[in-house]
């Protein structure tokens, strides 16, 4: 069966988790670039991004918070640039959360798998959004950062953890 | 009579097979789509598309006996002295899945 493969490589080995580190308060953390291609024959299609919950911590509704926020002070969270054949311009600001190419995980966006963000051409697909085809090289890619609010509201807790996925489908 | 189509899934493929529509399907261009509803996450679902007729009783009346052997998205065209008609049989595995990767970090001051 069909197995998706995350790297921080272009081909490079499978990875199961990034620590982003420290981020202070008020500031982004340095964007990872971050490498998907799959093991199936045929291509997976209807591929949507989305995060989630990591070993049901909670930490998400706070980190989805900080992405609905429209207030620069309270404005974070996570945030995918998906323009890389654009050379990751442009990312999402808290007057301006998402586009064809960047967006801000928050209520309603990128929150769920039914409200996944499927993956556009400018992440390296071959043909059309949403399908990765076999052994694509180079691989389907986006950056991906955390931004930390100036202003926290409550204790989030020390180390904080969620999880980034890709809904799809596949057909043998 | 018009060329109708029935979507089955199965967790095995011995079966059980449910039927995924409400009701029997209007023949649909190549390349067009039928979202299966129900399934679970990280599942591996055998699918199967059957293409038939419904008689003046209403009844679903298949070309070919249902689910015999693994058939790898097989189109065949067969005739008929009645009506032409024609046959999609597609057997395949469909996965409705996500997989993800963990992340972490501390907030600093």
């Amino acid at each position: 069966m069909v197995t998706l493969i995350w790297t921080i490589t272009n081909g490079g080995g499978s990875v199961a988790y990034i620590d982003h580190g420290s981020i202070p308060v008020g500031t982004s953390g340095t964007a990872r670039e971050i490498f998907v291609r799959h093991d199936g024959v045929n291509p997976i299609t209807n591929c949507g991004l989305y995060v989630t919950d990591y070993n049901q911590n909670d930490f998400i509704a706070t980190l989805l918070g900080w992405g609905d926020e429209d207030n620069v002070s309270y404005f974070g969270g996570l945030q995918f640039n998906l323009d890389a054949t654009g050379l990751y311009p442009t990312w999402p600001t808290y007057g301006d959360k998402s586009s064809d190419t960047y967006f801000v995980a928050k209520t309603g966006l990128g929150d769920s798998i039914t409200n996944a963000v499927v993956l556009p051409i400018t992440t390296g697909l071959a043909t059309s959004a949403g399908v990765i085809q076999p052994g694509t090289s180079p691989n389907v890619r986006f950056k991906f950062r955390i931004q930390v609010p100036a202003t926290i509201v409550g204790d989030p807790g020390p180390a904080m953890a969620f999880e980034t996925r890709i809904r799809f489908t596949y057909t043998s | 009579m018009d060329i109708k189509y029935n979507i089955y899934y199965a967790l095995t493929s011995d079966g059980p097979w449910t039927l995924a529509n409400d009701s029997p399907l209007d023949h649909v261009p190549s390349g067009n789509s039928y979202t299966v509803s129900g399934l679970s996450l990280n599942t591996d679902y055998y699918i199967s598309i059957i293409g038939g007729i419904v008689n003046d009783d209403d009844d679903f009346v298949p070309y070919v006996p249902q689910f015999v052997g693994p058939l790898n998205q097989e189109v065949a065209t067969i005739g008929s002295s009645v009506v032409p008609h024609f046959l999609v049989r597609t057997y395949g595995i469909y996965r409705t899945s996500n997989t993800g990767m963990m992340h972490m970090f501390t907030i600093g001051e």
